[in-house]
Order: structure tokens, then C-alpha cells, then sequence
């Protein structure tokens, strides 16, 4: 039997593609393959034919320009783990969006491990969500298909960050760095951040105007007052709220003036007569459905004149910090706008004595609006959120249990587990006591127990697991679950 | 032997009912809860209706029956029985099984229930269930009339010379469609592929070849799902398989008999469970068998086919590799291979007759089961494993998906595709790839041991042991 080259099985190929009746097939090539002395039918040619294709020679796979690997000094999470992380957040069962996935990737972050590879087709939602908290390899596998993937693809993950390197990291790295050499150096921060703001995407931008927060002062104005102008409106928003932030400015004074108008001085008390405070509410907010209207006002007054130093505001007043706080006992407008100021501005004193004697949920109001990027926490150091903590938590004095949109909001604004002592009076107290007997269980308790669960420090999550497990219900199991797997990742918060 | 909650939570159909099963688990539902010493459960839930609903479970292989009318499977009942006896909290009485859960078993596949205790005229304790039923298939044998008996073989005979007669008429129109297809040129086959292949379809259904049929029915899709470089060849070849089907069907009395076997079951002949195991010439295989791939799919027919793709882990020249074939109906709702990729089970496999063995059965199983261990490395590189890629394409030209094992490879990005190339990258296959990217990972890790499935111009990669670890494709 012969063999059989290239051209007579392309020009068969070609005749059956075209169709033997205007290309009679060339089957007397094939002849030499059949016993018997006639040539093949079209039928036995094209069973040769197919026959041949089946043992096509395999040869090396296509030359490609080898894109150089992402090198990623993390330890992959441990085996355990796994199965738990993909249970919590895969793209099919899980929730790649709410607290637990933030949790996860947040002790990834801190014990510097990353996922498993083979997991990141499932947990896509979540890399492409969490990415830069994940590593270099998690963070350029989210980052693959989209553009100016090239430029991430640069990103890479050291410990230390200098002013030479600081703009090719990755951005929760880069605004870390630029709020720690704020605390340091107000002035130098704010230089590197605008020499680097032009080739920032706006989000970056967003980001690192968000670092500026701390240390805020006058000779930010002019840099702040240029972002007015700049092309995103986020970047825009967010250099407008910073400009509220800076004391003696012509919009600081004009909103002291405001609260001072809207604010109503009384009298009040029969042995002893001292100063009450109310504010006035705009008349859209008097409207307010009666359910949401606490919530707006006190949002309303801590965004309206946030910025207003306390000693300003006192001084307009003509009192003291604490008599001012006194003062406004019986409004909670006003005492969520001195929370607020009181966190911005580190008085941890006045903001202990407004929750513990005026208003246990302060702390509400002392977050701020807190987006998926985190709260302004996520850059100040363990001890100075340790003492903020200490300061605007006292669980023990909680009616009731925080709704579960409130605790994801503190878990944003902390992104770590509370100090230990805070953990314990949150296990112990009334309040969640209360949740964990009460019959049936309150709306969203799945939701409310995976914030109690990504807030509880890791010495108290066997208590937490205990508790929970013993709920006559399964709406727990995703908050067990998580504590299953912060377990493996983060055996013991630092 | 006890079933893990992993398991019941891959076999339930959704999060709702783990969720509607967590509240049956308790003792007050359930007016019976008991087993055997052989792994099988059952129980009696008090449902809404009168009588409560019977739950039966094989620990074994996870084989499950409720009388519940659910159309969810397994339905909560079986999901929370399992889960009672996976929990280990409440007691199961030990005793003999009743007769209602002793039918269940005579009905379902013989050789992966565990052994049947009866009381009396019944086999042995310990005797498999294959022998078991081969009694059962004498005992009813043998009180038949034996001139009803010489009518019934005649009637046999009769139907399957017209049979026989139809098969052929049906080859002869096959080849007459191809031949058309050919004429017109295949390049115009293609954008009226669907319609094309409907109607010789049909024909080869009516002439009762309807596993040519499925084969006719796939090949659009097929063909589809190449690239579109590799379309034009992988239509030649699907007809050229079909031709060839057709001539060796017509010639199979000259061809030796596993060769004659295997091309009787591709046109459509079916070899049933019993017939197999009763064949004492059938090939069979004791061993520890891997479950390397796991595959459920919902074919044209609403047939959902389950594929449980083994590899032999101990030594010997037995075949290395095993494929189990299931169907169930799609109207049943979510069905899930009851075997995952990795799963080791101890059984013996009766093979199908074909001249490369490979489909087989369960002809007895022991103990449920386990996971655990590494894949053993394969013998062969990547060019040895493609040597006998190709030696298996021989032994069966129409085959369609073909066993590959290779060691020491990698998994290679080039083009906007993958390979699955030797550590030199003299020599590569092209990786399949889906969607999801699930492949992906494996590129740029070395030393990669793959199992995979080859059809002819894409390999399915299904497991690999890395140095990072097992990946597998589900």
C-alpha cells in the first residue's frame, strides 16, 4: 500500500467541501490503499480520508511571546480553607458583595495569603471585587481582559513602599502609604499626591483624596480649590467635602453662621438653670416619613456642618466643649454632628461622653458615610483605632441590637474585628442576648450575624460559634461558616 | 460506613431543600429509623398526607428512593434520612430490612446495592447482588411452559431479522445521505446542518439503529463547538466514522467478535446489565478504581447521560481506564453523578465487549466510597500517551472520546488558546476551554499529571495532580 501526501488529501478535501458534482472527487490517487483493482467510491475515499485526518501529527504548541509570570510572594490560603472561601463567596452559591466576602479578603490582606489559583475561576466576582486586597496574581487575574490590563499587570506587593516606587503599587497600597506620610508630613503627602494626580485614573484619585483627610489644613486649599475643576465628579465631591473639613475657610464661617441662626438657645431646669440647645430642621426634613426621619436629620446635621471645629462651634455659643454637649442632650441632631466632629478631629474624650451619657448609638453618626473602599479607619494605626473604639462603643448600653446595615457599616469603617474588650461586651450584652432568645428570630438575623461575626475577635469566636449554632434556625449558617474560615485564615487577630 | 455531610450537600438539588431537610431532623417525624449492617437505611417520615412516606438509602453509592410525590431528587426526606445518619446524634435501630425497601433493591442496578439479608430462601449473606439477581432471573425461568417458551424464542427470532432487515435499509439510506452531502459540497452542509440531519434521523429511528441515530443527531453540535479552522475536518471525519459504522456493520460476520460487538451496540444494540453480567466471556476487572471525571449532560433525546470516567490504581495489564454510562430522564429534576472526581472505590467492572475496552459496569462494589490519595503518576510522557492515543483510535476508528493519561506535562498559553504540551514543547494536544476559564490556573505550573478525554481535536482535561495540588474540572 502506498502513502498518501498532502496535496492529493488537500485536493480530495477540496472536492468534498465544493461538491463532487462539479469537482469529481480525485479518488484514483487513494487506489494504491484499496485490495481491490477498481478505484475507491467517493463513500470509501471519504472514509480514508477522515481515517487520515484522525492521526494527524501532532507537532509543538504555536510560539507566543511569554508574558513574564505575576510573581506573588503571598502563601496560598491553607487547604482547609478553601472549600469553606468558595462555600462563602464562588460566584455560584455564594455572596461575593456582602461583609463576610469584605472579612475574608480583609484577612487575607493582613496574613498576606492569597487564594488558591485553581479557586479564582469560581471566586471571580470576588477577586474582581476584592482583588487588591488578594495579592498580585488575584489582583491581575480580575484585572484580565479589561483595559489597560497591561498597566495592572505591573502591579506587584512589597512591605515597604518608598516616594520611588509608591506609584507602580497597587492603590489600597498607595493611599496606605500616602495617609501613613501624612501623619508624618502633611505637606510632603499632599506634594506627592499632586505631582502623581495626572496620570491617576479617577478612582485612584478618589482614593487618595480620601488620605488627604488627615491633618487637613489651610495650605490644602489652593490644591482643593483646583480639584473643582477636575473632569470626575467623584474626585470633585470628595475635594469639595475636603475643603469643608479646613477651618477658617469662607465656607466653614458661613455654615457657622447657619447652625448658629438655625440653633434655638433655652433655658431649662428648676435649681439650676443652664443653656438647652435644639436645632431647627429644614422644613423637607420635618416632612420626612416618621420611620426615617430620626435617621435623615441626624445624617442631614453631621453632613451640613461637618468640618466646623468643636472649639468654633463652642466659642459661637459662647460655652464650654462639655457644657455645649450638655446642652444639646435632648437633641440628637446636634449631639450626631459632635460625634462626628468630635472622631474627625480625635477628641475620643467628648465622643465617649456624648455615647455613654447622652446617646449610645453616637457612633453611627461618628462613622460617616463609609463606601466599599472603608471608612478613613482603614489608614490610622491599631492603637489610635483601638482607642476609638473605646471610646464609641459601649455595647452594654445598646437597647437593642444594631440593624445589620449599621454593624456592616462599622465593620467597613474598622475593617478588622473589634479590640477584645469591645468583642466581649458586645457577646455579653442584653442586646445580643436578646437577638440570640428571641422567638421567631428578628428579620435579616443571617445578615446580622455575619457582621457579629466578622467584628468578633478571634478569641471569642468559639463563644460566638456556640451561640450561634445552638439557634433553632439555619439563617446563622453562613456567619458559622465564616467563622469556620477566619478560623483557618486568622487565627489570632495582632 | 457512614455517608459526609459534604456529600449530601453536592447531592442536593438546591440551598432550599438542605434548608426544608434541616427541619425533618427530628426524632418526632420519624416513626422509623433503622439499618443494616450492610449500609442501608431507611425510615417512615410523617408527612402531610396519612401515611407517612418511606425513605431508603444505600450508603454505598448513595442510591436513595422516597414514596414522596417531590420532583425534586433527591427530595428533602432522603436529604434529611442521610443527614440523621450523618450526624450520628439519633439512633438507627439495626435490623433486617422490610419488604418494601427489599423490592427497592431488587429493582435498582445489581452490583452497587450492598448484599441482601433475607430470611429465607434467599442467597447467602455476603453474596453479591449480581449473583443474587441471577438466581431470581432462574427461579422465575424456570416454572415457564416450555411451548410458550419455543413461541417466545420464534417471536425473538423473528423480530430481530426484521430488525436486522430494517438496520440495513436504514445503512443504505445513510450512505445515500452522505453521498448527497458529498455532491452538494459540504461547505454548504453546514448552515443547514440542523434540518440535514433531522430527517435521516428520523429514518434511522424507524429503522430502529438509533444509536447511529444519536450519532447523526450530535454531529451539528459536534462539529459547532470546534473552532471554525477545524470545522471543514471535523465534519469529514464524523461522516467518514459513519460510513464506516455503515460497511462494518454490513460486514460484521467476518469481523472478529469484539470488534462485531462493539460496532452492534454503536448502531443500537444494547447489551443489558444482566446479559452482561451473566456473560462469563465478559472482561472483568477487580481493583481500586479512581473516579478522575464526573460528567453530566442533558443530550437532544431529554435523556441527562452521566459519565464516571475510572482509573485502575492498581497494577497489571488490565485495562487502565473504565467509562460508566447512566441515563436518567431530564423531567427528574437535577441529577448529580452520585461518584466526584476523586472518590476511590473498591469494585469489580464487567466490561462491554469492544476491542478497546472501556465501557463497562459495576458488576460488585465494596464498601462505600472513600476519598483521599494521590492519582498514581502515569507511566507515559506526552508523546508516549499520544503514541497511544493513537493506537486506541486504531483499535476502535469510530470512537469518539478516547482515555488520555500523561505525566510530567504542562499547560501552555499561546494564541489566545491552550495546549497540553511536554516540558520541552516539542509535542502538544489543544486544551478545550470553557467560559468560566476553569483551565486557565493551569498554565505556566510544571509537572503537571493530567487525565483528560481526546475527541478527536480537543482534549477535555478533567483532573491533574500539581505541585500545588489536585485540580479538577468540576
Amino acid at each position: 500500500m502506498s502513502e498518501i501526501g498532502d496535496a492529493a488529501m488537500e485536493a480530495l478535501t477540496r472536492s468534498f467541501l465544493l461538491g463532487t458534482a462539479r469537482h469529481p472527487a480525485p479518488v484514483a490517487a487513494w487506489q494504491g490503499l484499496v485490495t481491490s483493482g477498481s478505484p475507491p467510491s467517493e463513500l470509501t475515499a471519504l472514509a480514508l480520508l477522515g481515517q487520515r485526518l484522525r492521526y494527524r501529527r501532532h507537532g509543538p504548541p504555536p510560539d507566543a511571546v511569554a508574558s513574564a509570570p505575576i510573581e506573588d510572594a503571598r502563601k496560598i490560603v491553607p487547604e482547609a480553607a478553601r472549600a469553606l472561601m468558595r462555600q462563602l463567596v464562588d460566584f455560584r452559591n455564594g455572596d461575593p458583595s456582602d461583609i463576610a466576602a469584605l472579612a475574608l479578603a480583609d484577612a487575607c490582606h493582613r496574613r498576606r495569603l492569597r487564594p488558591h489559583p485553581f479557586d479564582l475561576p469560581r471566586l471571580r466576582t470576588f477577586t474582581k471585587r476584592h482583588g487588591e486586597l488578594l495579592g498580585s496574581y488575584a489582583s491581575a487575574w480580575a484585572a484580565r481582559g479589561e483595559e489597560g490590563e497591561k498597566t495592572n499587570s505591573r502591579y506587584f506587593d512589597v512591605d515597604t513602599l518608598d516616594e520611588s516606587n509608591w506609584t507602580a503599587a497597587r492603590p489600597a497600597a498607595r493611599v496606605a502609604f500616602i495617609a501613613a506620610m501624612r501623619a508624618r508630613e502633611p505637606e510632603r503627602a499632599r506634594i506627592l499626591v499632586e505631582a502623581s494626580f495626572a496620570s491617576d485614573p479617577a478612582p485612584t484619585r478618589a482614593r487618595l483624596l480620601d488620605a488627604l483627610v488627615r491633618g487637613i489644613s489651610p495650605a490644602d486649599v489652593p490644591f482643593l480649590e483646583a480639584l473643582a475643576k477636575d473632569r470626575a465628579p467623584s474626585v470633585r465631591e470628595r475635594a469639595e467635602r475636603l475643603l469643608k473639613y479646613i477651618p477658617g475657610t469662607a465656607s466653614t464661617d458661613g455654615r457657622l453662621r447657619d447652625l448658629v441662626d438655625r440653633t434655638k438657645t433655652s433655658a431649662g431646669g428648676l435649681l439650676r438653670r443652664r443653656k438647652k440647645l435644639s436645632l431647627e430642621l429644614p422644613a423637607t426634613l420635618q416632612e420626612a416619613p416618621a420611620a426615617l426621619a430620626d435617621d435623615r436629620a441626624r445624617h442631614w446635621a453631621a453632613e451640613q456642618y461637618v468640618g466646623i471645629g468643636l472649639d468654633a462651634i463652642a466659642a459661637a455659643f459662647a460655652l464650654l466643649i462639655e457644657e455645649m454637649v450638655a446642652a444639646a442632650a435632648d437633641d440628637v441632631q446636634l449631639l450626631a454632628l459632635f460625634a462626628r466632629q468630635a472622631s474627625i478631629e480625635g477628641r475620643l474624650d467628648v465622643l465617649a461622653a456624648i455615647v455613654r451619657e447622652h446617646a449610645a448609638d453616637a457612633w453611627i453618626d461618628a462613622i460617616g458615610p463609609v463606601d466599599a473602599a472603608g471608612g478613613m479607619a482603614q489608614w490610622q494605626d491599631d492603637a489610635a483605632l483601638e482607642a476609638w473604639c473605646h471610646a464609641a462603643l459601649a455595647p452594654e448600653l445598646w437597647p437593642a441590637l444594631p440593624s445589620a446595615p449599621h454593624l456592616d457599616g462599622l465593620y467597613t469603617f474598622l475593617r478588622r474585628p473589634l479590640p477584645p474588650a469591645q468583642g466581649r461586651e458586645l457577646l455579653r450584652s442584653r442586646a445580643f442576648a436578646a437577638m440570640a432568645s428571641a422567638d421567631p428570630l428578628p428579620a435579616m438575623v443571617g445578615q446580622l450575624c455575619v457582621a457579629v461575626a466578622a467584628l468578633t475577635p478571634a478569641p471569642l469566636r468559639s463563644e460566638l460559634r456556640a451561640t450561634l449554632a445552638a439557634l433553632a434556625s439555619e439563617e446563622p449558617l453562613r456567619a458559622v461558616l465564616l467563622l469556620d474560615c477566619l478560623a483557618l485564615l486568622d487565627p489570632s487577630t495582632p | 460506613m457512614t455517608i459526609a455531610i459534604t456529600q449530601i450537600e453536592n447531592l442536593a438539588p438546591d440551598q432550599a431543600s438542605l434548608a426544608a431537610a434541616a427541619k425533618l431532623k427530628k426524632p418526632a417525624l420519624w416513626p422509623l429509623l433503622a439499618r443494616d449492617d450492610a449500609g442501608l437505611i431507611w425510615g417512615e417520615c410523617q408527612g402531610s398526607g396519612s401515611s407517612p412516606y418511606r425513605v431508603m438509602c444505600s450508603e454505598a453509592d448513595l442510591g436513595y428512593k422516597c414514596t414522596c410525590p417531590s420532583r425534586k431528587f433527591p427530595c428533602k426526606h432522603t436529604l434529611a434520612l442521610m443527614w440523621m445518619q450523618a450526624d450520628g446524634k439519633l439512633p438507627f435501630r439495626v435490623e433486617a430490612p422490610p419488604d418494601w425497601v427489599g423490592d427497592w433493591l431488587a429493582r435498582r442496578r445489581p452490583g452497587t446495592a450492598p448484599s441482601r439479608k433475607d430470611n429465607a430462601g434467599a442467597p447467602a449473606a455476603g453474596a453479591s447482588a449480581a449473583a443474587a439477581v441471577r438466581a431470581e432471573a432462574a427461579d422465575e425461568a424456570a416454572p415457564e411452559d416450555p411451548k410458550a417458551a419455543a413461541r417466545a424464542a420464534a417471536a425473538r427470532e423473528r423480530n430481530k431479522a426484521e430488525r436486522e432487515a430494517a438496520i440495513l435499509g436504514g445503512l443504505d439510506e445513510l450512505d445515500t445521505w452522505i453521498a448527497d452531502a458529498l455532491q452538494g459540497g459540504l461547505a454548504s452542509f453546514m448552515p443547514a446542518a440542523d434540518e440535514r440531519c433531522r430527517k435521516i434521523v428520523q429514518r434511522l429511528v424507524d429503522a430502529k439503529a438509533p444509536g447511529l441515530a444519536g450519532l447523526v443527531e450530535r454531529l451539528p453540535g459536534d462539529v459547532l463547538s470546534l473552532p471554525e479552522p477545524a470545522r471543514p475536518g471535523g465534519l469529514i471525519e464524523r461522516l467518514s466514522a459513519l460510513h464506516l459504522i455503515s460497511c462494518a456493520y454490513r460486514k460484521q460476520e467476518r469481523l472478529p467478535a469484539p470488534i462485531k460487538a462493539d460496532i452492534r451496540q454503536v448502531v443500537g444494540w444494547t447489551v443489558t446489565r444482566d446479559a452482561l453480567l451473566a456473560d462469563r466471556e465478559a472482561l472483568r476487572v477487580k481493583d481500586r478504581w479512581m473516579v478522575v471525571s464526573a460528567i453530566s449532560e442533558v443530550q437532544a433525546d431529554k435523556l441527562r447521560r452521566l459519565e464516571t470516567w475510572l482509573s485502575r490504581l492498581g497494577d497489571g495489564d488490565a485495562p487502565r481506564f473504565a467509562v460508566l454510562i447512566d441515563f436518567v430522564p431530564v423531567s427528574a429534576g437535577k441529577a448529580t453523578n452520585a461518584y466526584r472526581a476523586g472518590d476511590i472505590i473498591e469494585a469489580e467492572l464487567a466490561y462491554f465487549q469492544s476491542p478497546a475496552p472501556l465501557r463497562a459496569i459495576i458488576a460488585q462494589q465494596d464498601g462505600a466510597a472513600t476519598t483521599g490519595g494521590r492519582w498514581p503518576r502515569p507511566a507515559d510522557d506526552v508523546p508516549r500517551a499520544i503514541a497511544r492515543l493513537n493506537e486506541l483510535m486504531a483499535a476502535r476508528p469510530w470512537s469518539g472520546n478516547a482515555p488520555f493519561a500523561a505525566s510530567s506535562a504542562r499547560v501552555v498559553e499561546a494564541q489566545g488558546s491552550l495546549w497540553l504540551a511536554d516540558a520541552a514543547r516539542t509535542i502538544g494536544l489543544p486544551v478545550r476551554t470553557d467560559e468560566d476559564d476553569t483551565v486557565l490556573p493551569l498554565a505556566g505550573v510544571d509537572d503537571i499529571d493530567v487525565f483528560g478525554r481526546w475527541d478527536g481535536h480537543l482534549l477535555c482535561v478533567d483532573l491533574c495532580e500539581t505541585p500545588l495540588g489536585r485540580w479538577t474540572a468540576s
